[in-house]
């Protein structure tokens, strides 16, 4: 289980530090936080290279909205919500992928070259992801790899809660079902 | 094989687990573009972030406060200045005369163009031969009356009598007030006489003089009495000549005495009738107006106030000021209170406003 949340204090300090354009904070933030982001955003859009490109978009958001930090919520939090809409707006300005969360969306971006040594046991799921949405691969990632609570999903995603649970819901029993659909065979 | 949440959870851990770290060169990227200049965004749209929500709750109030304060001048009526409390004009119109049937007065004489500062009656006197029937222009006795606030007492009332003379009469009547107490407005009320055809034209003058608060225009017609007046005056000229002619006849001194009797009172009813008659004509030929003055400035206090008089004075403005303030502050809230759905569309926008500025971090 990745926690999302580490020592909230010593994050607080650091983004505050941010603000003041210290360099030497932004990067003790930026290797505290590039992984998580990097799986989540990972988990969302399915690509390398995208996600790459998204969690460098997100780290730069972070230093030039430092300041705009209130502190109301966690600085995980924070961090998630700018990931995760700068995942979606970045789909949707490429065109990818951009379906309804009732429509089984068609097979994006997956790609296979981001699994390790693990590759194959994950290739189910990752294909099983490829057919839901991005809206829902998000709620899944944070619900089963960040061990968000659904509180804090909605604040990342910005919607009610009822919407997450509906959502989470929905996630959920479409994932068990293309997991438990038999695979289709190739014709030879 | 059913999955649940254990099962799905351990599924996403190992994919996390196997995924590869991103790229170390993606730091320098993010430093490099972190330190280039940022591309220059919609200068209003980078004005109204950097408002903040309170920027923009200060923005809106603003507009609203404006806005609102742009009708409340519109509308709202100005500090009680002598031009504004003009009332309506109103000015009874001369009716117009009845038209004179040409055959049901027969005039014996045309009417005398008598001058109204210098006619003579005169009684008794040769009965005039009837003339040819005429139509008698209408008898009109025309009378105004005029309020009017000024700045000056004395200089309007100067004003007046030269305003009557040159329209050919003169001041008859006045009536001038100096008030006992500071602070008191100073009036005078006079009646002047003009020529009846340049009564507009007098009123005319008299009105430029100050602010005008009341005027009216009243029109008389006296022509059936004149006429009766005449009737009955040659109807005692024809018994005064018939008298005379008794007398003359008469012999005894009983008769005379009795004659003449009744010849003084002939002459006494003539004498009547012809400065009833001249009084009329003098009515018709002349106009009356009577005129009001009131001034608009306080009258200066005596000329060695006490300190009594200073401060009953200080406390009077002082009223009359907190009054003003508490009209302007009464009138200020029914306008606000007016101007309600304006105000509930205002905080409408300013509530979304808000809602939409709150930060969730």
């Amino acid at each position: 289980m990745v926690n999302i949340a580490g020592p909230d204090g010593e994050e607080r300090a650091l983004i505050a530090r941010i603000a003041a354009n210290d360099r030497a904070a932004f990067e003790t933030f930026y290797h505290a936080f590039v992984r998580r982001v990097f799986v989540f955003v990972h988990g969302i859009v399915g690509a390398r290279d995208l996600a790459e490109e998204i969690t460098g978009d997100t780290m730069v958001e972070v230093w030039r909205g430092a300041q705009r930090y209130s502190g109301r919520a966690r600085v995980s939090t924070w961090v998630f919500a700018i990931a995760h809409h700068r995942a979606l707006s970045t789909l949707r300005r490429k065109h990818l992928n951009v379906v309804s969360l009732d429509a089984a969306p068609p097979v994006g971006v997956w790609d296979d070259a981001s699994r390790g040594p693990l590759g194959d046991d994950s290739a189910p799921l990752a294909t099983a992801l490829a057919t839901l949405s991005p809206q829902h691969r998000a709620v899944l990632e944070l619900t089963y790899t960040f061990d968000c609570t659904q509180a804090e999903i909605a604040t990342i995603v910005n919607a009610p809660l009822a919407t997450v649970k509906t959502r989470v819901f929905n996630a959920k029993r479409r994932l068990r079902a293309a997991l438990e659909r038999p695979p289709v065979r190739e014709q030879g | 094989m059913l999955l649940d949440d254990r099962d799905l959870e351990q599924l996403f851990r190992a994919r996390a687990s196997a995924l590869l770290d991103p790229a170390p060169e993606l730091f320098e990227r993010t430093l490099d573009r972190i330190a280039a200049p940022r591309p220059r965004a919609n200068p209003i749209a980078a004005w109204w972030r950097r408002l903040g929500l309170r920027g923009e709750l200060g923005f809106a109030v603003g507009l609203v406060l404006i806005f609102s304060l742009f009708v409340f001048g519109q509308f709202a009526r100005g500090p009680a200045g002598v031009p504004e409390r003009i009332e309506a004009i109103k000015i009874d119109k001369m009716p117009t005369p009845p038209p004179v049937p040409p055959t049901t007065r027969v005039a014996q004489e045309p009417p005398p163009a008598i001058h109204p500062f210098n006619s003579t009656a005169r009684s008794g006197g040769p009965m005039e031969e009837p003339m040819a029937a005429k139509v008698l222009p209408p008898a009109i006795a025309r009378t105004a009356t005029i309020a009017l606030l000024v700045r000056d007492v004395p200089t309007a009332l100067g004003a007046v009598d030269g305003i009557a003379r040159r329209n050919g009469g003169l001041v008859t009547q006045l009536d001038d007030s100096v008030p006992a107490e500071a602070g008191e407005p100073r009036g005078a009320t006079l009646t002047l006489l003009v020529d009846a055809g340049r009564l507009d034209h007098a009123l005319a003058s008299i009105a430029a003089l100050g602010a005008q608060q009341a005027r009216t225009t009243t029109a008389e017609s006296i022509g059936d009495s004149i006429v009766d007046d005449r009737a009955r005056l040659r109807n005692l000229q024809r018994e005064e000549t018939d008298l005379l002619h008794i007398m003359d006849r008469s012999g005894s001194v009983a008769s005379i005495l009795d004659v003449e009797s009744k010849l003084a009172d002939v002459r006494g009813e003539i004498e009547r009738l012809n400065g009833e008659l001249a009084e009329m004509n003098h009515r018709v030929a002349t106009a009356q107006i009577d005129v009001t003055l009131t001034q608009t400035q306080v009258t200066a206090p005596p000329a060695t106030p006490t300190l009594a008089d200073h401060l009953g004075a200080t406390w009077q403005a002082a009223q009359r000021s907190s009054l003003a303030l508490a009209t302007s502050l009464l009138d200020l809230i029914v306008w606000l209170t007016a101007l309600a759905p304006f105000w509930a569309v205002a905080a409408l926008v300013v509530a979304a406003i808000v809602w939409r500025s709150r930060s969730r971090f």
